[in-house]
């Protein structure tokens, strides 16, 4: 547990961090969102003891952070920063190797850290072990990164916008994979961040800083519905309604799909009475192909003509992506329900509007993403 | 790997191979100068062997360069720890205005303190050399990125850590930079220790002058530019294996 007790820290005649109070719970991704200048890097610099804190107490499990040696200190705490700061001088292995050997580990334990470690961020150790962090694209810089941060198993982790300078196609699969890391890992964390989009996507709870205050600190449900104040609904923004949807993942909402299976058969199973007008088509191993509007089969002569493959990579979801996700396809493809696929593009059901709906409306009864 | 490290050091090894033949192969001389210089009576410098004024000429550069390297590397990394940075211009200016004065002048002064011979032109050299050591030591010193700095220490590196570990390394190829360059000036500077008696490559150098005979001359010049282009080629080498994995141009 990680707890600030009336912290401030002034530089000069600058107040960055005015008469903090948070407390962080163990095995929690707390992150702290704000303006830049807000102090949030400062708060979480104090933790680890980069920044000295001018009054108040930072402590760590009941203990305060100034009783320890600050190497002693940091050596228990991971810590990743947005530039990644990885050595150039040294490889991949040994980067992820350093806190471990400052900490006097054997060699033959450190290796087999290091391999572990490039596993856990999917990272080929053969064939990253040996490489220079020049040799690395910014997204496996930042995942050796958070493999370098966890690489002593630390049960305290320190992120300093660490997917801020990563591409947005990069930043979401950073961003999942770290979430899955942490499921497994469950580490304390505490993660600083501008992007409130980021901090609803990754956080237990939010703590929404301003002008080195603390302004509310919740569950991104809570700060969503409930904003304490006009600065925090502002901050989070207008479409809050759709960044909640992205706290929820479609898989406890989906439904079986109706569907038919193009062979032979296919136009058999268009004249079964009661047919829906719309159906989705598969291949005999269920691949989804396409969708059919019955109405017009009539029209095409052969109904396997009719099936329409266009906007069918665009349409489908997957089981753990987010309403949000969902709903930006079905407008995207003008579609009000959308197929739910699994990694090989295989068809397990459907999800309409409707289900986004029920979704927002009650929230609160299902396992949220991230969870 | 083979090809890097051939690539690497093959230039070096080869000069350097030619650098040790010259300096005890007094026979190739004897012909050489002959066929060049056929009216000169006197074909090699009298007073000592190749080998032995390659010695005397190592010593100085040796001993000046070592002195240089160590006060240069070790004002750097003083005046860039947190306690010194307050003397960071005062380091760079001081060794500014040192260079400004000519060798020649050094050494003419540095006389009546340290009498004639080997010591005067240490001194001298090494007064010559400290400037491109700091200067290099400082630029590689400060552009370490302020983010890997701050891993560094978050990391929980100790200050020595951090400098032994992380910025050292990281400015090794400045340095070498700097290095180089002193240790290339101060072989040619070095002949002129030979006019207050240092002996060394300058020797037959000056003697050649005097008596007017290029077979000296020849002497003298070829070994020293020999020896200036081998130094070359090996802290081209070590720069290179300081370089390894670095992206191109992150060090000045």
């Amino acid at each position: 547990m990680i707890r600030f007790d009336g912290v401030t820290k002034a530089f000069g005649p600058v107040t960055a961090v005015d008469a903090l109070d948070l407390t962080v719970h163990d095995h929690e991704l707390c992150i702290l969102v704000g303006p830049s200048g807000s102090g949030k890097s400062t708060m979480l610099r104090m933790i680890n003891r980069l920044i000295e804190p001018s009054a108040g107490a930072v402590t760590l499990d009941g203990k305060d952070v100034t009783s320890l040696r600050p190497e002693t200190l940091r050596r228990s705490i991971g810590y990743v920063i947005q530039n990644v700061g990885l050595f150039p001088h040294l490889t991949v292995a040994a980067n992820i190797a350093t806190v471990p050997e400052l900490l006097g580990w054997s060699r033959a334990r450190i290796s087999g850290r290091v391999t572990e470690m490039l596993q856990l961020v999917g990272m080929e150790p053969s064939r990253y072990a040996g490489r220079y962090p020049s040799e690395l694209s910014g997204g496996e810089a930042q995942r050796i990164g958070v493999a370098r941060a966890l690489a002593s198993d630390p049960p305290v982790v320190l992120m300093d916008e660490p997917f801020s300078a990563v591409d947005p196609v990069n930043r979401l699969r950073l961003q999942d994979e770290f979430l899955s890391i942490q499921r497994a890992l469950k580490k304390t964390v505490v993660f600083v961040t501008h992007d409130v989009d980021e901090a609803i996507r990754l956080a237990d709870r939010i703590a929404v800083v301003r002008s080195g205050r603390l302004v509310q600190y919740d569950t991104p449900e809570q700060i969503l519905e409930n904003p304490a104040d006009p600065f925090v609904a502002a901050f989070v923004g207008a479409d809050r309604a759709l960044k909640r949807l992205s706290r929820f993942l479609v898989r406890p909402y989906m439904h079986p799909a109706v569907s038919a299976t193009i062979d032979a058969d296919l136009d058999r199973q268009l004249r079964t009475p009661g047919v829906p007008r719309y159906l989705w088509i598969t291949e005999t191993d269920g691949t989804l192909l396409g969708s059919l509007d019955t109405t017009l089969a009539a029209r095409c002569g052969e109904a396997r003509a009719c099936v329409s493959e266009e906007n069918i990579h665009e349409m489908a979801v997957r089981p753990d992506s987010s309403l949000k996700e969902a709903l930006s396809r079905m407008i995207g493809t003008s579609a009000r329900s959308v197929p739910v696929v699994d990694e090989r593009f295989r068809l397990l059901g459907e999800i309409s509007l409707s289900d986004v709906e029920v979704a927002s409306e009650k929230p609160a009864q299902v396992p949220r993403a991230g969870a | 790997m083979v090809a890097r490290i051939l690539r690497t050091w093959l230039p070096f090894v080869a000069l350097a191979a030619v650098f040790v033949f010259l300096s005890v192969d007094v026979g190739t001389w004897r012909w050489g100068l002959r066929a060049a210089f056929p009216a000169q009576r006197d074909i090699l410098y009298p007073r000592a062997d190749p080998a032995w004024l390659v010695g005397e000429h190592l010593l100085l550069v040796g001993i000046s360069s070592l002195l240089a390297i160590a006060c240069g590397v070790g004002a750097g990394v003083l005046v860039t720890r947190p306690r010194g940075r307050q003397f960071l211009p005062v380091a760079e200016k001081l060794a500014a205005v040192v260079q400004t004065f000519p060798p020649a002048a050094v050494l003419a002064l540095s006389v009546p303190a340290l009498g004639f011979g080997i010591a005067p032109t240490i001194a001298a050299l090494f007064l010559y050399s400290v400037l491109p050591i700091l200067r290099n030591t400082l630029a590689g010193i400060t552009s370490v990125p302020a983010d890997v700095t701050d891993a560094a220490r978050g990391m929980g590196m100790t200050p020595g850590q951090s400098l032994a570990r992380v910025e050292l390394p990281l400015a090794l190829p400045a340095i070498l930079a700097g290095v180089r360059t002193s240790v290339i000036v101060n072989v040619g500077t070095a002949t002129i220790g030979a006019t207050i008696g240092a002996g060394g490559l300058g020797a037959p150098i000056i003697s050649g002058l005097v008596n007017q005979n290029p077979a000296f001359l020849a002497e003298g010049t070829i070994i020293v530019g020999i020896l200036a282009l081998t130094l070359d080629a090996l802290f081209a080498a070590l720069e290179r294996e300081a370089r390894r994995g670095m992206p191109q141009g992150t060090a000045v």
